[in-house]
């Protein structure tokens, strides 16, 4: 008969957790030592008072009505420190409040009489740990090559690729395109919606282009801030201004909602070309006259291409500026 | 299909909707910003059914958060979002973007407190007006393979299910509720339904 043993009464004292128990007329019949300890509020002091005296805010807010939905329904109820932090005033030593995880289960003693139990752990240390996780995976992100929200290649891919790319070209005597697709106001946009609805718009935008830039050898990668850039390995000029007028075709019938577009009440791309037509052309060279194609394309209006202009080189090649 | 007749019909959503509504007051406090929050597509149906609507349409891959119920409404409930629902609702109301494909053990916390939430307003709304009463033990997550849901089920287990939309932010996360109740616990919930009154109705 465990109910009767004499250390039955310990046993709460004895756990690394917080005990209440509230009773039906919402009066705290029990406060275990480890809440003493953590609220430096001694028992006396607590057993016998209404909870919502002892925690006026919390009475009225997810706590109070858990033990309301215990108390009146028998509904167990598990209080999260994501969405809620640290509902009670406690400290553990430590210099930032106690984080904590509340459960709340309904007891029944037998004839109608029923008591809420409230467990508090103390979550503190785990929510370092978290933390710790987050930062160390962005850490990680930023020596990867693959954008850790579209799944594509970052930046650092993209110049890596874009070197190799030329030199093949080169080699080849192959034309190449490169392509800067930049979502026009961005900026406005997070600003506005959040920078979850950001995310999300960088990810419907990688699946859409996704599905143009699809020849075998051809790269979408995915920059910081909004931009696209895609290689275009044997493309010349003709090439790639299909592949930017169909990119920009797609995002305009996604007809995503951007409140703040310059431009018009969708999200739209600009997008920036620049060919090498006989692959005499230095990777950071051919880079620069895309992103200068794609100023051109911004300060004509936006939600539009152009393409760097191309020049007969000295040595009898077509080559650009 | 659903079988229940017209009147337990609209009654049972008549309940069900209060429920929900309670459900959006208490997420949009705790959000402290609006949360709209809508029912379709109540059925009370045989279980093997409800599980397979839910195979189907989401290739069966889900987060569930599953609180077993006592009393008069005996079985399980069960809040189901599929898995990238899951993570998407636990970001819109964490605010912060969350590792692909992974909750830590405090954000699948988060997501148990919104399927506890949600869960207790519908039963609440069901077992007070009904007077069925179900008290529920603590929710614990499930993540995996919906048609998982049908083992150990008998034959003749119903489940009332529903669909539940929520609208935060320009973001829209479609979840299903599951009552999945054994075979007394229906025709209790029948039974009830049929003496129910709704307020304001003149017999």
């Amino acid at each position: 008969m465990t109910a009767s043993l004499p250390v039955f009464a310990d046993v709460f004292d004895t756990l690394p957790l917080g005990l209440m128990i509230v009773d039906a007329e919402r009066q705290v019949r029990h406060w275990n030592r480890w809440l003493e300890n953590a609220s430096g509020l001694p028992r006396e002091q607590v057993v016998g008072q209404r909870f919502a005296r002892l925690f006026p805010t919390l009475a009225t807010a997810r706590v109070g009505l858990a033990i309301d939905a215990a108390l009146d329904n028998g509904h167990a109820a598990l209080i999260s420190q994501a969405l809620h932090g640290a509902p009670f005033d406690l400290n553990n030593g430590s210099s930032r409040p106690m984080q904590q995880t509340v459960r709340i289960v309904a007891l029944d003693a037998g004839q109608g009489e029923r008591y809420a139990l409230l467990q508090i752990s103390d979550v503190t240390e785990q929510v370092s740990h978290d933390e710790d996780w987050r930062r160390q995976s962005i850490e990680l992100a930023r020596f990867s090559r693959l954008d850790a929200l579209t799944g594509l290649c970052n930046r650092k891919g993209f110049e890596e690729r874009l070197e190799i790319e030329c030199q093949r070209a080169q080699r080849s005597l192959q034309p190449l395109a490169v392509l800067i697709i930049d979502i026009d106001n961005f900026e406005a946009y997070r600003d506005e919606m959040g920078s979850l609805a950001a995310d999300q718009c960088l990810v419907r935008l990688a699946r859409v282009l996704n599905g143009i830039v699809k020849r075998p050898g051809d790269l979408l990668t995915c920059f910081n801030g909004g931009a696209f850039a895609a290689i275009l390995p044997s493309t010349v000029e003709a090439g790639a201004v299909k592949v930017a007028e169909r990119a920009l075709a797609a995002v305009t019938q996604l007809a995503l909602p951007h409140p703040r577009s310059a431009v018009g009440p969708h999200i739209t791309v600009s997008i920036g070309a620049a060919t090498s037509v006989d692959g005499k052309e230095t990777a950071d060279r051919l880079r620069k006259r895309a992103d200068a194609a794609l100023r051109r394309a911004q300060a004509s209006g936006r939600a539009r291409h152009a393409l760097a202009p191309v020049q007969l080189s000295p040595d009898g090649f077509r080559r650009a500026p | 299909m659903n079988d229940l007749p017209a009147p337990q019909y609209d009654a049972l959503l008549e309940l069900l909707s209060a429920g929900c509504r309670d459900a959006k007051t208490a997420l949009s406090r705790m959000r402290r910003e609006p949360i709209e929050l809508s029912l379709a597509d109540v059925r009370l149906q045989a279980r093997s059914e409800a599980v397979n609507r839910l195979v189907r349409r989401d290739a069966g891959l889900i987060y569930g958060v599953a609180q077993e119920l006592d009393g008069a409404l005996s079985g399980t409930a069960l809040f189901v979002l599929p898995q990238e629902q899951g993570l998407e609702l636990v970001q819109l109301l964490l605010g912060r973007r969350l590792q692909p494909n992974a909750l830590s053990t405090l954000e699948q916390e988060a997501l148990l407190e919104i399927g506890n939430i949600v869960l207790c307003a519908l039963l609440a709304a069901l077992s007070d007006k009904l007077d069925l009463p179900a008290p529920s033990a603590l929710p614990t997550l499930y993540r995996g393979n919906a048609a998982n849901l049908l083992e150990s089920s008998a034959p003749q287990d119903e489940a009332l299910s529903l669909r539940l939309s929520c609208h935060l932010k320009f973001h829209r996360v479609e979840s299903d509720v599951l009552l999945l109740l054994d075979a007394p616990s229906c025709q209790r919930l029948r039974l009830q339904l049929e003496r129910f009154v709704p307020p304001g109705a003149t017999s």
